[in-house]
């Protein structure tokens, strides 16, 4: 996930803003890492590259 | 309630149709259908592009042809068919999400695009009016949807599998989510089928 995307996203429950945490990155794309809603304080994950932004009660289910 | 509605069925579903996935859809989703898709979402070069339920990636390489790769947002539920997508086409940014509660700020594509998918979503009028929220003003959404069979047999048949909205429907949910200049074709893959699928485009306002 490129880093400077975080600038469109939003939670996709409130809508908030989100905050990026790059736990590893390479050629400056987030391989893992984590982006957390300012708002509702909900954390989405980033794995392999690409970022999970199902909301939660989804996210478990599917 | 039709087998595919729930999202975790359907889920299911992709993760083993994707298999062949790409051998049976040409045959409901021609390349004739995909350019109509692309045309009627007006797009410019340098245009920011989301796709809503990207599969494998069939319409996501048509939207590229148009718009650089680096300008395209595709989404999807499941991460397997969104795979294929990714070895075509990967300098799109890929995210997994919901159709109906999309993970971006108002106002951010110039058009949205999504085709073939709106038959798996349990609520239909929300996602097509997350689209139109993240829409410019000004900017297009565009759906392509299988038409609902008018031979009573095969249209059981069909409901009890997808959700198969009318012309019309659509063209409420287009109305309900505020966009306007609403034009729509209906298409097929042959003269025998000519009228399997819905392209409506609406202009957020």
């Amino acid at each position: 996930m490129r880093k400077d995307i975080v600038d469109i996203l939003a939670c996709p429950v409130c809508k908030g803003d989100l905050e990026l945490t790059v736990e590893e990155e390479k050629n400056g794309d987030v391989i893992k890492g984590s982006l957390e809603c300012k708002k509702c304080s909900e954390v989405y994950p980033i794995e392999d590259g690409i970022a999970n932004m199902l909301p939660p009660e989804l996210r478990e289910k599917v | 309630m039709g087998l595919l509605e729930d999202k975790v069925r359907a889920r299911k579903f992709y993760k083993y149709f994707s298999k062949v996935y790409d051998r049976i859809n040409p045959i409901f989703y021609s390349q004739k259908m995909l350019e109509k898709v692309v045309e009627m979402a007006e797009l410019s070069d340098g245009d920011i592009v989301l796709e809503v339920g990207c599969g494998t990636g069939f319409t996501t390489y048509g939207i590229s042809k148009k718009v650089l790769q680096e300008n395209i947002f595709a989404v999807d539920l499941t991460p397997e068919q969104m795979k294929k997508a990714i070895d075509r086409l990967p300098n799109v940014n890929y995210l997994r999400c919901d159709a109906e509660n999309l993970p971006f700020k108002d106002d951010t594509f110039d058009a949205s695009i999504s085709a073939g998918s709106i038959e798996y979503w349990p609520n239909p009028k929300k996602g097509i009016s997350e689209m139109a929220r993240v829409t410019k003003p000004g900017g297009r959404v565009v759906i392509l949807a299988p038409r609902k069979p008018s031979n009573p047999v095969v249209r059981r048949f069909a409901e009890s599998v997808m959700l198969f909205p009318s012309t019309q429907q659509c063209i409420s949910w287009y109305d309900s989510a505020g966009l306007e200049n609403i034009r729509f074709v209906e298409m097929g893959p042959n003269r025998l089928w000519s009228k399997l699928v819905v392209i409506i485009s609406g202009e957020v306002r």
